[in-house]
Parts: C-alpha cells; structure tokens; sequence
C-alpha cells in the first residue's frame, strides 16, 4: 500500500527535476563521442592482460552518513563475491563533501577521477563533465539489460535520459526527502503538542520554544549553511511562483518577491538558534540537536543512523525524537544527490566493472535495504512492512510523510549555481544575519554570483 | 684537478637540480603557461593571451584579498619582525630563565599551522572560547564576540594567529648578535649609555642584514600562509578574510576555474620577488659593513 | 668593569620575557588540559582544572583512527625526506659555497626562489607532476615532495655554513692530496654538523606536519599520516571536544618531543651560519 503513494510523489518530484537534467546541449557531446570511444578501447587491451579489476572509488566517511555506510557494505559484499575478477578500490576520505568535492577537483585536471563518482550537488561540474567525455552513457548498457533497469526508478531513468538519448546519471531505486527532526520532549516542556502545519503556527512554534528558553533550530552557517538553507527553500514550496523559481536550472535572477521572502525566512531562523550557530558547522548544529540543546534540525533521512549510534546521541533518544515535513506539506529531495557517474578515466574493462558494480548495487535486497536504514524510498522494491515495526520512530514518520506529501522541491544545490552558492552562501550568511548586509544586498550579491558564473563558463 | 671538480660539481648539484625541476619549475612551468589560458580542468585550454590578468585586476575579491596580503605583508615588517627582534634583544641580556623563554617561544612554530589555528578557534569560540570567558571575567563582557565570523574581528583574528610567533626571526637575530663582540657595548656603557640606547644605536644598525633576512622570511610565509584561513573563516565573512591564496583554492574548488586560480599563483609569485628585491635594498643586504 | 644595574631595563626585560612565555605556552595548556576533560566541563567552564583526570577523549580518538600506524607511516615519511634532504642540500650547497663555475649566482638564486613559490596553492600542478610520474598514493611520492619543500631553507643554511669556513683548511687538505670528495666528507661534513642538524630538524618539523598534500596526494590508509587525523576530528567530531583535543594533543606531541629533545641544536645551529653569508 505504501508503494503506490510514494509512486505518486516521485512523479511529482520528477516533473521539478525534468527541467534540471533533461536540459543540457546534447549536441555537444554527440559530436565528441567518437574519439571518446577509441580512446576507451585503446586502454582496454592495455587493462586485459592483468587478472583482477580494480575500480577506484572515494567514499566519504566524515559526515556519518547513512547512505555512505550502506555503500561500504555494498563494496564489502562485491569485493567477495567478484574476487578475482573484480575488486573495488576504495578511498575512505576522512572528511564530508568538501573534501570530497577538492579531491575531485584535483584529480579531474589530470584525468584521473575514480571510477564512479557523485556529482549530485554540483551541477555546473557535472555539466562541464558530460561537454568533455568524462562521462561514460549507460543508455545502451541500461537496454542490454532490462532486469537492471527495472531494478532502478524509472522517473530516474527518465529525468536523466537526454534528449539526444544519452543517459550519464545512473538513479538508484528511491529517493530521500528530508524534513525536519524535531525533539518531542522539548516541544512537550514548551507546550506544542504536534509539529506545525503551516508557517504561522511554526513560527509561533519558534517563539514558544523560545519562551521556554530552548533554542527552537540547530543552525550553522559553514558548508553553505545547508540545514538553514533547506528551510528558506522549502519555504518556496508554499506558493506557485516559489516553486517554479526551484524549477529553474541555474537561475540568473534571484531578485524575486518569492526568494526575497525565503531570504527573510534564512535570516529570521537566526532569531531561534544557538549561540554558537553563526560560523558554526554542521557536526556543532547536529550535535546541539543530538545533546538535546535545540528542539529541531533540518536535515534528510541520511542522518537516521547517527540517532543510532553512541558515538552521537546517548541511548534512548531516538525514541524522542519524529520526523516532520517542512511547514505547507513541502519536503526536499534530488534525485541526483543519490545518483553515481561513471567516468571515462580507466579502460573499458574498468568502466565494465563499474558497470557491474552499479547493477550490483541497485540490487532489489540492497535497495530494500537503504529504503529502511537510510530512507531511500523507493518505487521500484516494495518496503518491507515487518521492517517498518522495528524501525524507530522518526524513521516511521519518515515513511509516512515521504508517501502523502503533496509538494516535493529540489535541493538548491543540484539547482542554483557555484559561484552564488559558494560565494554568497557561504561567505555573506554571518553578514546577513548580523545586519551588515540588507536582504536586498544579499539578493544583489546572488545576482552577481550568477552573472559571474555565466560570464565564467563562457 | 680542475677538470675532475667539474664532474664533482655536476654530481653534487644534479640531485638538487631534478629536485626543484620536479616540485618547483615544473608545476611552475604549468601553472605560468595556463595562466593564459581559459582552463576549467579538462583537456583542453584555451589560449586567451592576457584576459585572465585582466580580469584579476578588475575583480571585486581580488582586490580585498589583494589589500590583504598587503596588509599582511606590512604587519609581517611592522610589527612581526620588530617583535622578534626586541625579544631577541632581551634574550640577550641572558637575564634568568631566558634559555627557558627562548625554547618556549619556539613551540608555535614548531608545530602545524592547522593545530595551531585549531586551537585559535576554540580560542575564539563565541561560548566556550576562552577569550570571551576571559573577557565575562574581568567585566568586559561588551567587548565579547564572536571573533572569527563578526566582519569587523575576523581579518585581525586571524591575524593574530601568526602575528606574535616570531621565534624564528628571535632565533636568527640571536645568532647574529653571538658573533658581534661584546667590547662595543662595554666601551658604550662606561661611556654612560643605557641598554636601551646601546640596542637602538649599537646594535640594531649591526644586525640590519639579519633582520633584512628576518623580514624576507617573515614576507614570503605570510604570502604563502593558508592553513590559517583555511581552518577558520576560508576568506569570510564576505571577503573580509580573503588573502590570494585562499582565493585561488576557491576558484579551483568551487568554480572549475583552473586557469584563472594559476594567474593569482602567478601574481604571488611575482610579488615575492618584489618583495624580496625590496628588502634586500631596504636593508642594504648586499653592501658590507 | 660592572655598569651600574638598570632596575627600570630589567623589569622591562622580564616583562616582555613573561608575555612571550604566556603567548606561547598558554594555548597549549589549554588544550592539554582541556584533552582531561569531560565534554560538559569543557563547555561550562573552559578556565578551570579538570576535576578528574577524563582519558575518555584519548580513548575514542585511538579507537576511531588507526593512530599508531599513521605516527609510524609519518615517521617513516618525515624520517626519510629529512635524511635525503641533508645528504642532497649539503652537496649542493657546498658546491654553491665553495666552487666557482658559470651561471652559480644564476643557479643559487633560481633554487632559493623557491621560497617564494605557493607551495599551498600549487597543489593542482604539483598533483599533476606527481601523476605523471607514477606517484600518486605511494610514500615516495610524499617524500619528494616534502624534500622538495625543504630546498630553500636547507640550501640557504648550509650554503651559507660552508661559506663561513675558513678557506685554508680545505687549501690544506687539497695540499695533503685529498681530493675533492675527500674533502667534502672527511673536512667539511663533519664540521657542518650543528649547520645539518638544524636542517634536519626544520625539515623533519615541516614534513611531520604537512597536511594539504598528505591529503591530496594520497588515497589509501596505509599512505595516510598523522596530521589528516586532524581533519577527521574536525569534520567528524568537531562537537566531541574531548576527543578533538585528546587528537591535538596526540598530533602535535611528537613535533614537541622531537623539539625539547633537539632545542639546543636547533637554537645554536639553525642560524650558524644563517646570516654570516
């Protein structure tokens, strides 16, 4: 029962993604893709002579991310059962998506990205990619295979695939909606009995946990002040014209009454948060969640597992916790932030292997697997339902709300791009919040940013 | 024996010769030829001749992070190296527990710049930083901030990472004033002058080419500090942070602009030399006493 | 001949002495004694002594990250690049001090430029040299590097060492028919030593605690060092106090213990011959 809503909202999710990816100039990359190929058959019979396959891979283990500690055991179990013929080469990157993104950065300048690598939340990069060949099309690998691409989503399949036919995304079976974490103990002391439906009441929400003396958000504002962010955007949802403005692929005008009001949204958080949120980073604003010292935090269900585990949150807490969506029935999900490319970098035995490894991943039992530990939901394996009793509160909640939201925005990140969100996002949010910039400065700024990435890529 | 100490001298500078060909002139010899070129780490660049130096000098950031690396290079000369040498002048007067001081001093220096940054940020931690406990404490509790993120703080925060380390400037100053006899400051003190007027008019014009040295070192490491910034305000809030080396990171990391990020390499390179030719004349560096 | 004490000149002395030890030595015992305490008494109270001795932040820093084996791959690496960077700095430097041949000034000023260069930012090129030489992800590869940093400072020290020696012991050598190898190992290495301890130890110090290229430059655990445990901390743990300062502390004690033990060395010699030049 629950599959055929979450096919609903999917579809909807889809119909905001379509205009991000099916975009791009596929004109470009079909004239190129000759030489790329030659290149690629070249270095396979370089690559034959030697027995095991290896498949570079970075995964990052900074963020304590659920999705990533399910991806090592995936990598754990391919590593057995291809012994011999393949074997993934694993980087374990001690950091969180910076790193991660720096790395990348580096490597790509000598052609030598690993071979699968995730580009989700850096669309300008991953545009850059697909105009040079570094990006192997897993469209003819997808029909040669119809059982692996019925294991996949098919909105994915079809948001990704390009107009010329092309396919560089590979979707995993579901996808994750973030919302918000609340702590029930703390809205129970301020006298909320359930979380607020509409941006009035949470407001007044704020105010009463306020009252109370219990900082209502976790903020930060390092790492592109992301659990801020995701609250100002999901405000968008609320109207029409919010929600074709998250539509829009690298926009160039931020000057809108609707992103005006989102800026204001960013900024009035500030009013509820910790004293340490301004320079703050993420691990400080979930840890303040996590110890009880703030009623809630934005954030996806990747952050399930840390509820979990010792090193984060004492024993017990989990079960105090639930898990909303965003006032105006809005949560936030990218298919792309869970989506992985394969790179033209290695031979083409590598990108075989690469190949293998994705199929092995999109796995029915795997997929089944992140539904119910990350909250991946999908659309393609039913969730399991003697699962969902064991599973702990806020990953119930998560269920539920995933399967009857009405409105399901993009993340800013696959959306806006680098130089405004790196730039003004991560740099000017102190100034904002401490007054020395206005709203409309900071909207001027984000055209800037804009303007300078256009003028960038030229 | 001419001939045969060619080879030698061949055998002896090669190694050191591939050496700096490999980690210096080589990625110099890349980052100075994408320069002019538009590059955003693919394949291919695209020669566009002087656009990129043009652009820098019309870029908003750049000049911030320009202004900067000057400021810095200033307080390096200004404060940073006097520093040094007036703890080097009181170590010199071998008054008790100087030995102590002296390897004391020394610590900062000796371990990373991210560990020490680190600590700076706990420092200056809005809540639990010491600095604004320290400040609650003595009843200076208007003064408290939130150092590394308030705008008007953050820059002289940072600062002040590196600003009073000069235990190497001290060390290199103490050397020199090993070797200087001490018969001139005998002969100055029964002629009735004070320590402080055999320091400023004895030995400071003596140790000119030392402190030159000091101040050519103390330059060129705050041209190339990064860790600092990196580990606290990466350039922030807005540019109030930003030092050219920071910024060209940035442009790698966040813009894919490969090209451009190697000009700014480029610019500090050339500053340095420029700054090294003007201390060098300043401190009259090639003259002899 | 005694000068009359100046009591105004010594308290100044001992009061510029009292902030230096202050400025120096007060973040690190911060930090040392805030690694005993428990995360609450951190946040409460950042002045005051721990109230029990909390080895807790020691605990899960060693559980989380393989501590021991990346002192050891540091030791290796640092040891290593310190050693070749003596052997190659001293025989160039004393070529540059000591013989004359076309293009020396040219070629002495060309290495000491390097202190001008970013090494920081160079990381994308330098990335690229090293790729195409097969070193990505191995120790060599950051041995290279690290020797290749310490250039200017050891060639400046040990040039300039070499210029202070009097001529007449190497002329005494040549007369007694020593050639000139002999020379170089047998008469001036030995004499160099404080010049290549000190170049040694500033070595040693710089690859211990390089930390951009360690990460950059490497991929798999076993070519992992100690500073990158830093960065774990501070983007896994940077809310668990104990264990960040309980990671500092472990990270910069090796530096310190290296220092106490060598000080005088470095004090003496690091600028022996620094300057005479």
């Amino acid at each position: 029962m629950k599959r055929k809503n979450i096919m609903r909202i999917l579809s909807l999710a889809t119909a905001f993604m379509l205009a991000g990816c099916g975009g791009g100039n596929g004109k470009d990359t079909a004239e190129k893709t000759g030489d790329s190929k030659g290149a690629a058959s070249e270095s396979q019979a370089a690559g034959e002579s030697e027995g095991e396959v290896k498949i570079p891979i970075i995964i990052t283990t900074g963020a304590n991310d659920a999705m990533d500690i399910q991806m090592k055991e995936v990598v754990e179990d391919f590593n057995r059962e291809y012994k011999g013929k393949y074997q993934m080469e694993v980087e374990y990157l001690a950091g969180a998506s910076d790193d991660y993104r720096s790395k990348l950065k580096m490597l790509n300048a000598s052609n030598s990205l690993p071979a699968l690598i995730q580009v989700g939340p850096e669309p300008a990069f991953y545009d850059l990619l697909v105009e040079n060949d570094r990006l192997v099309d897993v469209a003819p690998y997808l029909e040669a295979d119809p059982e692996w691409k019925g294991q996949l989503m098919p909105q994915g399949i079809e948001a990704f695939t390009r107009e010329d036919g092309k396919m560089y995304l590979i979707p995993s079976a579901g996808l994750q909606l973030s919302g918000f974490y609340y702590n029930k103990e703390l809205f129970e002391q301020a006298g909320i009995e359930t979380f607020p439906e509409t941006w009035d009441d949470f407001w007044k929400a704020c105010d009463k946990l306020k009252e109370a003396g219990i900082p209502a958000l976790s903020l930060h504002t390092t790492e592109t002040a992301w659990c801020p962010m995701l609250l100002a955007t999901a405000y968008l949802g609320g109207t029409e014209e919010g929600q074709k403005f998250m539509a829009q692929q690298f926009p160039d005008d931020f000057d809108t009454p609707e992103f005006k009001e989102a800026v204001e949204v960013l900024k009035k958080q500030f009013d509820y948060t910790t004293s340490d949120a301004v320079g703050g980073t993420y691990a400080l604003a979930a840890n303040n969640f996590f110890s009880g010292n703030t009623a809630m935090i934005a954030n996806g269900p990747w952050m399930m597992s840390s509820l979990t585990d010792p090193d984060y949150a004492s024993e017990g807490f989990a079960d105090k916790v639930g898990y909303a969506k965003y006032p105006g029935d809005v949560m936030i999900g990218s298919m792309e932030q869970s989506s992985w490319c394969i790179t033209t970098d290695h031979g083409q035995d590598v990108i075989d292997g690469a190949v293998e490894f994705m199929k092995f991943y999109t796995k029915p039992v795997y997929s089944t697997k992140r539904a119910v530990e990350a909250g991946e939901l999908s659309s393609v394996v039913d969730f399991p339902q003697d699962e969902y009793d064991k599973m702990i509160p806020p990953m119930k909640n998560c269920v539920d709300a995933s399967s009857d939201v009405s409105i399901v925005l993009p993340s800013y990140q696959t959306k806006w791009d680098p130089v405004s969100q790196n730039d003004v996002f991560g740099r000017e949010i102190p100034n904002l919040v401490s007054g020395s910039i206005t709203v409309d400065e900071f909207i001027q700024m984000m055209n800037e940013g804009a303007a300078q990435y256009k003028q960038d890529i030229e | 024996m001419k001939q045969k100490n060619k080879v030698w001298i061949v055998i002896f500078l090669a190694p050191t010769l591939v050496m700096f060909a490999l980690v210096y002139l080589g990625p110099m010899v890349l980052a100075l030829v994408s320069s002019f070129t538009k590059w955003d780490g693919m394949q291919s660049m695209r020669f566009i001749g002087l656009e990129n130096y043009i652009k820098i000098f019309r870029d908003s950031v750049f000049h911030a992070a320009l202004w900067h690396t000057l400021f810095w290079a200033l307080l390096a000369v200004a404060v940073h190296v006097p520093f040094g040498v007036l703890v080097a002048l009181v170590l010199k007067r071998k008054r008790r527990g100087w030995r102590f001081t002296r390897s004391v001093f020394m610590l900062p220096n000796i371990i990373s710049r991210s560990a020490l940054a680190l600590m700076f940020v706990f420092i200056y931690k809005p809540d639990m930083g010491i600095l604004n406990m320290l400040l609650k404490s003595v009843g200076l509790e208007h003064l408290t901030r939130n150092w590394l993120v308030d705008s008007q703080t953050a820059f002289l925060s940072v600062t002040n990472i590196w600003l009073w380390y000069a235990a190497v400037i001290t060390l290199i100053v103490l050397a020199e004033l090993s070797s200087i006899s001490s018969e001139i400051e005998d002969a100055a003190r029964i002629d009735g002058a004070t320590a402080r007027q055999v320091d400023c008019f004895i030995y400071l014009p003596l140790l000119r080419r030392a402190i030159g040295t000091g101040a050519i070192v103390a330059v060129t490491s705050v041209f190339k500090e990064f860790e600092s910034i990196y580990m606290t305000t990466n350039g922030g809030p807005g540019d109030s942070s930003m030092t050219i080396s920071v910024m060209m990171v940035n442009k790698i990391i966040q813009s894919n602009q490969y090209g451009y990020a190697n000009t700014l390499g480029i610019l500090l390179l050339v500053l340095g030399i420029l700054v090294m030719l003007f201390c060098n004349k300043l401190f009259r560096m090639d003259s002899v006493d | 001949m005694k000068v009359k004490k100046q009591t105004g000149q010594r308290v100044f002395d001992y009061f510029i002495m009292g902030i230096v030890i202050i400025i120096s030595l007060f973040p690190f015992l911060w930090v040392l004694l805030s690694s005993f305490k428990t995360n609450s008494q951190i946040l409460s109270s950042s002045f005051s002594l721990p109230t029990s001795f909390y080895t807790d932040g020691y605990r899960i820093a060693l559980e989380k990250v393989d501590i021991i084996s990346r002192f050891f791959t540091s030791l290796f690496v640092a040891g290593i690049s310190t050693v070749l960077a003596v052997v190659l700095y001293s025989m160039a430097g004393y070529v540059l001090a000591r013989t004359d041949f076309k293009g020396k000034k040219i070629i002495f000023m060309l290495l000491i430029s390097s202190m001008l260069i970013p090494s920081n930012a160079m990381v994308q090129p330098v990335y690229f040299v090293i790729n195409k030489l097969g070193l990505y992800d191995t120790k060599a590869g950051l041995i290279l590097i690290y020797t290749g940093f310490g250039m200017a400072l050891s060639l400046f020290l040990m040039k300039n060492f070499f210029m202070s020696v009097p001529k007449e012991l190497e002329e005494a050598a040549y007369m007694d028919g020593a050639g000139f190898l002999k020379t170089f190992t047998k008469i001036m290495l030995p004499l160099s030593k404080s010049a290549m301890a000190s170049s040694a130890i500033l070595t040693f110090i710089f690859s211990w605690n390089e930390f951009m290229y360690a990460m950059l430059l490497t991929s798999s655990e076993k070519n992992r060092t100690l500073p990158l445990t830093i960065k774990y901390f501070t983007s896994t743990f940077s809310f668990n106090y104990s264990s960040m300062f309980a990671a500092l502390v472990m990270c910069i004690l090796p530096t310190v213990i290296v220092y106490v033990i060598l000080q005088e060395q470095i004090a003496e010699s690091m600028v022996a011959g620094s300057v005479k030049g």
